[in-house]
């Protein structure tokens, strides 16, 4: 029994071991097969050589095509700007005078195809409400021979970026013109269009026109325009982050940026304020004065001058362009020291692009020196000069400068406010209920939307389409040159401005040309805004 | 005959690089190719050989003024004249031109340049898609520094940055240094002027702001930067012509600030200019008079002093600022009497003038394009145009040496950007092959479009793109091609028309040609040439056109000035002069530089050329030396390139004479020798 026991104990043994080799054997051959098996799949998935092709082939006809498929804009494509196709020929004093050619093009949504004759029938001259020439740069006979003079001595182009070759002699006079228009406090200034620094900032406003804070791979925070709490609000969100995270604020640069009269809304930023919070938390201060230089403060110093404050003391780094008031091509950037070499050394505008041509900086001192009533400095010989440039409109001559022309200005400016909201103007009245002023009233942007009983139940594109027909009936026929705005890019806006019509104040407007503008815009609203698709008047006045 | 010796051309040029049996089996059909070449491009050569000609710019004129030159082109040459696969590429001047004034080297020049041309186009053939050659083993020619240099550039830095923190390190120890930041003193300095009222500008103190820059960039300015400050930002006093005044200045601060010298007389009886500079420091006689003695010297009409040079810096390349008086002035005088200065108001709005649609016309006639937009700044063009051609699902493959503009533009777009190997096409195909074949990152989907930028000419680097090879690479993978012609629009090309021209692309094959107005018309501003479709989107949606004002129309009245003279409708031939002189200055000046052993890099044909300095001592030696002897260069140092390859880039103008060049080779000659600068010649210079 014993033996049995044993011997069936053995056989157990041979079973069970058998079985574990033919397992062992199994798994091998399993496992070999296994990887074989994941070896093809992986070969599968790298895509043969055909397979390539084919995907390249595949991509090529689906591409998307280059200028398609970008839609940023709020016009439909085939409505351009209001005053898009418009030809301007010659700039005289208030006026200009459009090409024969000009075309202006209608909202696509009309619903009567405008005639082509009214199209074609524009005024051979045209009341201008629509350039950011303030004080009328464009015609001063001064600037012109300044332009003629130095064109003469330096020719036109500079052939080469300021850091190499070299600012040529206007741009230097130009700095020290500046600095003469500053007072003793010498700041620093350079030309860079519109070029940041390269440091990265932390906050800036809404509205400000900032395509490049993306390149400055800053943190950015947006507060609400012009609201001083909502400011206060994120600048304490931003100190409780500090406190949670340990950070000291000397860690981190920051910047507060701002425009002095932004350009797309034509309000006015309230500066002391924004000083006194930028102190409080430690952040500097940018600020973009490109319309308020040379239209606001006592002798067209800017905001800065305006709220009585001082730049680099107050504000950091101050930018303007020199595009506007000062008729002239380019911008500024003005600040200590080491700001300004800092641009000058990685400031991309200024360091990888050509200088300004030198006539234009020549221009932009004659401007400058325009502004504070120094026309004796300029040659005897280049005013004459000037002069006989002219001869086709003597009474030019004679123009204003320093005091009297910003004095000229605000009155301009004040005149045309109170035109256009004045109850008792026969036409002005029209523009009643209608249409609502939203700029500031010191600016000389001025910023007509449709009022909120007229936009009511309108979409944007409507009411793009309505403002376009406005700016178009004032201009064929009114005789005056209004833009409607609307077309913004939405890509570079943070937020986008309700579309508005937009009238600019200048200098050499006269009443009559106010009273022109107020009949124009009240018979064009009655025209558009009274009238239904069958062009029957469906409200009547009064 | 034209169309045939393109096809023929554009065949040779896609056939395998190194066959020199190519052309000897096929010698009557390079002859006829070297007849139509000549005859199609107004010049030709006395090497022959064949041209490569783009369809477009064939004159009948031309045509018919070089038929008779056909029978001695062909006699007199064979088609391995010179020794290089029997190509010879480049159209070249008439050599039976009367007063030429580089007759006596005229057959080596062209022997080089056309040697160059075919050197240029083979050396960065890979082919990557077949071939079992890791990506990425080209090796730039042009970018070898030898272990020397490298050495003792990196011992140059070392020993500045180690003074400089010394220097840093005292300064703060003894509480007293030129750039240490003590509160009071910098406010009272800044405001010398009016001592009652010391302004304290908040943000100086340290204790609660951070500090405006961060320390390296402000150590470099301070302790790098300003020791040579002097040798940038010079101030000029006259048009960027072939010889230039140069106004003199001083620097009372060991360099810190620099102030114009201004009147020396003045300066000699008072001793010192209230109105430009800080008192010198007294008890020191500065020798002004000995400035009067100079060999260069002279003065401005309101007497300041300034040092008459030569311009070897300014992108003059046609030389409209010499000749500015006969070919634009009267034109652009003119434009004064109605049109101001500025605009002051954007295109869309009422910034357009009639000079302005006529930029564009004539721009997108001179390119070969539909349409054209003209935009206020070069350097906003590329910055503004090409964010609103892509966007978030798009692909920017960019070449790794492309422009700052290009740089910030392919950024604020939000498309993925690549880069490529300088001019490598084979690098190009590589990462087009990956990236359409993998799609966007994350999401694998397709990309929706994708955009290569490449420059007619690296300013940097004097090279000029290999044009028909990138189209064609792009064309194979549907890939649009953005030319940025700034620096090669007017100087490159028998007729001025860019990089398309010189390479034989038809325009129609570049999708959209960028350029600028700065450089060879004198002026201001860029352009983009497409499709009128695409202009029409970029008119409606690109900020440049929306929100920046328009080009002074000043400016416009230049361009179309110089653009009608390089055109020949002025009724004068100034301008194929002008081209002519251009290629034959540059090739020159190029051709003397490389034999005097200086690391010369660019190619031939091209009107820039940098030599390679390296050592950071050697930017301001050579500047400052070439000033004294009345040679105005420009130098380039870190921040616009690497830190090892600071360079000094000459840039030719047709202004320029011979007498000219050889005055500047003489001088250079002599530098070269001073400053050890023969790198190409010997590893210690």
């Amino acid at each position: 029994k014993r033996g049995g026991s044993t011997s069936s104990i053995r056989t157990l043994h041979v079973l069970i071991e058998t079985l574990l080799i033919v397992f062992c054997i199994a798994l091998v051959i399993l496992q070999r097969r296994a990887d074989w098996r994941l070896d093809s799949e992986r070969k599968n998935q790298k895509l043969s050589e055909g397979e390539v092709e084919e995907l390249l082939v595949e991509w090529k006809s689906g591409r998307m095509k280059l200028g398609g498929g970008g839609r940023h804009t709020d016009r439909d494509e085939h409505a351009a700007d209001s005053g898009n196709g418009l030809i301007v020929d010659r700039v005289e004093g208030s006026k200009l005078f459009l090409h024969p050619a000009s075309t202006v093009s209608h909202a696509s949504d009309d619903p009567s195809p405008p005639d082509r004759d009214n199209a074609t029938a524009l005024p051979p001259s045209v009341i201008n409400f629509a350039t950011h020439d303030y004080l009328s740069a464009s015609s001063s006979p001064l600037l012109q021979s300044t332009a003629h003079s130095s064109l003469q001595t330096y020719g036109c182009g500079s052939c080469g970026p300021a850091a190499s070759t070299g600012p040529s002699t206007p741009i230097s006079n130009w700095n020290r013109a500046w600095r003469a228009s500053c007072g003793p406090r010498p700041p620093f200034s350079i030309r860079t269009e519109r070029a940041p620094p390269p440091p990265p900032w932390r906050h800036s406003p809404s509205g400000a026109i900032c395509s490049w804070w993306t390149r400055g791979r800053a943190n950015v925070r947006y507060f609400r325009h012009n609201d001083v709490n909502d400011l206060r609000r994120v600048l304490e969100k931003v100190r409780g982050q500090d406190g949670a995270l340990r950070r000291r604020p000397t860690d981190q640069r920051r910047f507060l940026v701002v425009e002095g009269l932004y350009k797309n809304w034509g309000t006015v930023c309230p500066l002391e304020e924004v000083v006194a919070l930028k102190e409080e938390f430690c952040f500097r201060l940018i600020l973009d004065d490109s319309h308020a230089i040379g239209t606001m403060g006592e002798t067209g110093r800017g905001s800065l001058e305006r709220c009585g404050l001082l730049p680099m003391v107050h504000c950091e780094i101050l930018t303007f362009s020199i595009e506007n008031a000062l008729g002239s091509v380019g911008g500024m950037t003005v600040g200590s020291e080491e700001v300004v070499d800092h641009q000058r050394l990685s400031g991309a505008g200024y360091c990888f692009s050509a200088s300004a041509p030198p006539f234009l900086s020549k221009v932009c001192v004659a401007s400058l020196k325009r502004l504070q009533g120094n026309l004796d400095e300029v040659p005897n010989e280049q005013r004459q000069n000037g002069n006989a440039l002219q001869t086709d409109n003597p009474e030019s001559c004679e123009e204003l400068s320093g005091p009297l022309l910003l004095e000229k200005l605000h009155e301009n400016i004040s005149n045309l406010y109170s035109t256009l909201t004045n109850s008792s103007h026969p036409h002005a009245l029209k523009l009643r209920n209608r249409l609502v002023i939203t700029s500031h009233l010191q600016s000389p942007i001025i910023y007509l939307r449709l009022s909120d009983q007229q936009a009511t139940g309108l979409t944007r594109a409507k009411q793009i389409s309505l403002l376009d027909r406005i700016a178009s009936h004032c201009l064929v026929k009114g005789g005056v040159a209004v833009v409607s705005t609307g077309g913004h890019v939405r890509k570079y806006l943070q937020l986008v401005p309700e579309p508005c019509l937009r009238v600019i104040a200048n200098v050499s407007q006269t009443m009559e040309d106010v009273e022109s503008l107020a009949k124009a815009l009240g018979e064009a609203v009655e025209e558009v805004l009274c009238r239904n698709a069958f062009g029957l008047e469906i409200i009547k006045e009064d | 005959m034209g169309n045939a010796a393109h096809t023929k051309s554009v065949e040779m040029e896609l056939g395998p690089p190194h066959n020199p049996s190519f052309t000897d089996s096929d010698d009557t059909s390079s002859a006829t190719t070297a007849t139509a070449a000549s005859s199609s491009s107004a010049p030709s050569s006395p090497k022959g050989g064949i041209c490569i000609v783009s369809r477009g710019t064939v004159h009948v004129s031309a045509l018919s003024r070089c038929g008779s030159e056909m029978d001695e082109g062909d006699e007199t040459t064979s088609p391995n004249a010179n020794g290089h696969n029997g190509q010879a590429f480049k159209a070249t001047p008439p050599p039976t031109q009367q007063n030429d004034p580089y007759a006596d080297v005229r057959q080596r020049m062209e022997a080089l340049a056309s040697q160059d041309r075919a050197r240029h186009l083979h050396q960065h053939r890979r082919d990557h898609a077949t071939s079992k050659e890791p990506r990425g083993t080209t090796v730039n020619p042009h970018s070898d520094i030898t272990i020397f240099a490298a050495l003792t550039t990196y011992l140059g830095y070392i020993v500045l940055i180690m003074t400089g923190h010394i220097r840093d390190i005292c300064a703060k120890f003894f509480r007293k240094g030129r750039y240490h930041r003590h509160q009071r003193t910098l406010s009272s300095k800044l405001l010398r002027d009016d001592k009652d009222s010391i302004v304290q500008r908040p943000s100086d103190d340290l204790q609660k702001y951070a500090p405006l820059l961060k320390s390296w960039e402000n150590f470099y300015t301070r302790r790098l930067y300003h020791r040579i400050q002097d040798c940038f930002n010079r101030p000029i006093a006259s048009r960027p012509a072939a010889v230039i005044d140069v106004l003199e200045r001083i620097s009372f601060d060991g360099n810190k600030t620099m102030s114009l010298l201004g009147n020396i007389d003045d300066r000699h009886s008072t001793g010192n200019d209230h109105t430009t500079a800080p008192p010198p420091p007294t008890g020191k006689t500065t020798p002004y008079h000995s400035y009067k003695l100079g060999k260069h010297y002279g003065e401005t009409t309101d007497g300041k002093a300034i040092r008459k040079c030569l311009n070897l810096g300014s992108y003059n390349y046609l030389g409209f600022a010499d000749d500015w008086d006969i070919t634009c002035r009267s034109a652009v005088l003119q434009t004064l009497v109605t049109l101001p200065s500025s605009m002051a108001s954007s295109r869309c709005e009422y910034g357009t003038s009639t000079l302005h649609s006529q930029v564009e016309s004539i721009v997108a006639s001179f390119v070969g394009k539909e349409d054209a937009i003209v935009l206020n700044m070069g350097f906003n063009t590329n910055a503004t145009i090409i964010p609103t051609l892509t966007s978030r699902g798009d692909l920017i493959v960019s070449d790794e040496l492309n422009h700052t503009s290009i740089v910030n533009g392919a950024r604020a777009s939000g498309a993925a950007i690549r880069t490529f190997r300088h001019n490598d096409d084979g690098d190009l195909e590589g990462i087009l092959r990956e990236a359409i074949v993998i799609g966007q990152p994350r999401t694998r989907r397709p990309w929706n479009r994708i955009l290569v930028v490449v420059e007619g000419i690296y300013s940097m680097e004097g090279e000029y793109c290999n044009l028909r090879r990138v189209v064609d690479v792009c064309k194979r993978y549907g890939a649009y091609v953005y030319l940025d012609e700034a620096h090669s629009i007017g100087a490159m090309g028998a007729s001025g028309r860019g990089c398309c021209e010189y390479a034989g692309v038809d325009p129609r094959d570049v999708d959209v040609l960028m350029g600028t107005f700065t450089k060879s018309f004198g002026g201001m501003g860029g352009y983009v040439a497409a499709d009128k479709r695409i202009i029409d989107m970029l008119r409606r949606e690109c900020a440049g056109s929306s929100y920046h004002n328009s080009l002074s129309p000043v400016v416009c009245q230049q361009i179309i000035s110089s653009f009608k003279v390089i055109m020949g409708q002025d009724g004068t031939n100034i301008g194929q002069e002008k081209l002519t002189a251009l290629r034959d200055n540059s090739n020159y000046f190029r051709m003397r530089l490389t034999d005097m052993g200086l690391h010369v890099l660019g190619n031939y044909d091209s009107p820039i050329m940098p030599v390679m300095l390296y050592n950071p001592t050697k930017i301001a030696a050579f500047s400052r030396e070439c000033l004294k002897r009345g040679l105005a260069v420009v130098v380039v140092g870190f921040p616009a390139v690497p830190i090892l390859m600071s360079r000094a880039r000459f840039c030719i103008s047709a202004g320029h004479t011979r007498q000219d060049l050889d005055r500047a080779l003489r001088e250079l000659d002599e530098i070269a020798d001073l400053l050890k600068l023969r790198y190409a010649r010997s590893t210690f210079g």
